[in-house]
This record gives structure tokens, C-alpha cells and sequence, in this order.
């Protein structure tokens, strides 16, 4: 006999209870792009796309029917670098699935201009010269605004 | 937090962060390239997060992604939080960085920066500025705890009329996150997060 759930563990205990948070992040940046469902709910397949690549990813989609998988891709340095997003049944599920990693997933480009900017904005040097200066042991690690933008240093990098 | 891959366990982590910070602002988590298999940084899109009039909140996250009996799990191995004034005056940090190059690895409190401030006397100044750079200990800080306090104290409007349910909701599922009461010792969380 199961035990008994206690009333917290009724709120969340599986992987998937908190899909409503990336519906309803979807849902919103794409009314601000000017996009609505269609009346049975379902979003057109190049709004999808291209609400992806805003993100700054480029949606690579493979399979068919029933069986879809959708990867990101970024270019580093001359090489495309591929990560594997989602994957369902449903073209237009599986691509809104794919959206919201590209929305939580910063792209090389995108993860090291928000590095730079914090560095600007706490020490007025540039994120590179923060790396620079870290790695090479030429900051108080022992400075608490030194060790908060660390904690970002992959950013960076 | 687990699940049957490293993948789906990441992305209950994020869908987390996201519901509690969806409660006070529409900010997306963001997580970065990781330079260490398994160990990733997480940032808010648009930092810092503004938390009604006077306050706003700058944070880091760092997670790792571990597998465990079949299953894979997430788990909180840093965090920096640092409270700001709506003119982005250092009020206060928690922060916890067992893989930074800090000598001190457990959670702890500071006194920001602005605190102490030229117009004050001296021998006051003196002291705040070692409070600065104190390592005051603090238990492990959740983000939802801390949001939870920003809406009830610092008097930050929740954006939405669930949020107490959410910010719960959110809490439940990043609890399991948090080390373990027997795995404190940041050597051990790291040796159970650093699995390659």
C-alpha cells in the first residue's frame, strides 16, 4: 500500500507539473510579437520558427509525423554547435517546447554581452578584462561584489 | 528534483526559478555556456530584477546535474544574491560559491558596499566596513524565500493573484535542490555534483 502524499508533495513531485510556467512564458513573448493561436489553440509553424531564431538560435527541425525533434544550433567560431531541444508527436508542441529553451538558453553571443554589461556596470572595466584579471589572481577574491560576478564567470568565457 | 535525464532534470530546474520569479516580474531565467560538464550558471534576462520602488535583486545561480539511481537529479551548488537599492547602491549579499576562489565556502551574509557611507562618523564607518567584508553564516537561502520575503517585507508587488500558490508551488520543487542536512559540507556537495 502507497503511503500516504503529504499536501506539499501534491503540488509538484514529477518532471513536467511545472510545464505551465514555459507555456505561459511562450504564450506572452509571442502576443508581444504579435502572434495568437489559431481558435483550436495551436500556433503556425513559421511563427514558431521565427520567434526561435529571435532568440538567436537557429531552429534545426528533423523527424516527421508523429515523431519530431527539434536542436538549436549557434555558430562558435566558424563551427555550428548543435543542442537537442525537444522532442514529440506535434510539430507545433514541439517547436513551442523548443521556444522556451531558446528563450532560457543563452547562445555564446548573447551569454558573454550580458557578462560584459554586468562587468561595465560593477566595475567599469569590460567582462574579458574581468576574466582576465581573475584568472590571473589580480582581484580580491575575497570581495563580495568580486566573487558575485564571478559566480557568472562561464558567462564569460 | 529528478528525472529520467540530465536534460529533463535541467529543465524542471529552470521551469523552478522561472515560477518563482514569475511572481514578481516577467524576467526569464537565462543559463549560460557551461565551461564544466554538468555545472551550470543561471542569470535572470534583464538583471537587476526590480522589486517594487526601492529594491532590486541581482542574482547568479550555479546547479549541477547529477545521476543517481537511475535517475538524474539537479542541485543548487551556489548562489549569489545581492540587494540593491532602486539606484543600484550595494545594500546586501548571500552568497554561497564552494567552487569559487573564496577561502570560505558556506553560506554566509554581507553587508553591501553602500552601507557604508562617507557621511557617517569614523569609527562607525570603521566597523560596517568590516561587517563588509565579514563572512556572517547564514543557513542555505532559497530564492523562494528570499522572493517571499521581498513581497511580505520590502514591499514588492506580486505581478499575479496566484503567487502565494506559485511561490509554494516553486519552493516545493526547488527544495529537493538545496543540499541535503548529511551532504553540508561543501566538499561533499561537491564531490556529488562533480561527477565527471
Amino acid at each position: 500500500m502507497a503511503a500516504p502524499r503529504s499536501k506539499e508533495a501534491d503540488l509538484i513531485d514529477e518532471p513536467g507539473q511545472l510545464d505551465w510556467v514555459s507555456l505561459e512564458t511562450t504564450q506572452r513573448l509571442l502576443a508581444e510579437r504579435g502572434v495568437r493561436p489559431d481558435t483550436a489553440g495551436a500556433y503556425l509553424i513559421d511563427a514558431l520558427l521565427d520567434a526561435v531564431r529571435a532568440q538567436g538560435w537557429e531552429p534545426i527541425v528533423e523527424g516527421g509525423p508523429g515523431d519530431w525533434q527539434v536542436d538549436l544550433q549557434e555558430w562558435q567560431e566558424g563551427t555550428p554547435v548543435r543542442h537537442p531541444a525537444s522532442s514529440g508527436a506535434d510539430l507545433a508542441a514541439t517547436l513551442r517546447s523548443a521556444l522556451w529553451e531558446a528563450m532560457s538558453l543563452a547562445t555564446r553571443t548573447k551569454a558573454r554581452v550580458m557578462f560584459d554589461a554586468s562587468a561595465r556596470e560593477m566595475f567599469g572595466i569590460s567582462g574579458q578584462e574581468f576574466l582576465r584579471r581573475y584568472d590571473a589572481g589580480e582581484l580580491d577574491e575575497e570581495d563580495p561584489s568580486v566573487i558575485h560576478l564571478a559566480m557568472g564567470r562561464d558567462f564569460g568565457r | 528534483m529528478a528525472a529520467r535525464t540530465a536534460a529533463a532534470a535541467d529543465r524542471t530546474f529552470r521551469q523552478g526559478v522561472q515560477a518563482a520569479l514569475c511572481t514578481v516580474s516577467s524576467s526569464i531565467v537565462v543559463v549560460g555556456p557551461s565551461t564544466t560538464p554538468g555545472l551550470l550558471s543561471l542569470r535572470i534576462s534583464d538583471p537587476p530584477l526590480r522589486l517594487g520602488p526601492n529594491f532590486r535583486l541581482d542574482l547568479w545561480l550555479r546547479y549541477g546535474l547529477t545521476p543517481a539511481d537511475g535517475r538524474w537529479h539537479a542541485g543548487l551548488v551556489g548562489y549569489s544574491y545581492r540587494l540593491l537599492d532602486h539606484d543600484g547602491r550595494e545594500l546586501l549579499l548571500l552568497q554561497w560559491d564552494p567552487f569559487g576562489q573564496s577561502p570560505v565556502a558556506t553560506p554566509h551574509l554581507h553587508l553591501g558596499r553602500a552601507l557604508d557611507h562617507p557621511a557617517l562618523p569614523l569609527p562607525f564607518r570603521r566597523r560596517l566596513g568590516r561587517l563588509v567584508k565579514a563572512h556572517v553564516p547564514t543557513d542555505f537561502v532559497p530564492l523562494t524565500a528570499l522572493l517571499r520575503t521581498a513581497i511580505t517585507d520590502l514591499d514588492a508587488p506580486p505581478v499575479r493573484p496566484d503567487w502565494d500558490r506559485r511561490l509554494a508551488e516553486a519552493h516545493v520543487a526547488l527544495r529537493s535542490t538545496l543540499p541535503r542536512e548529511s551532504t553540508r559540507r561543501p566538499a561533499e556537495v561537491a564531490a556529488a555534483t562533480l561527477y565527471t
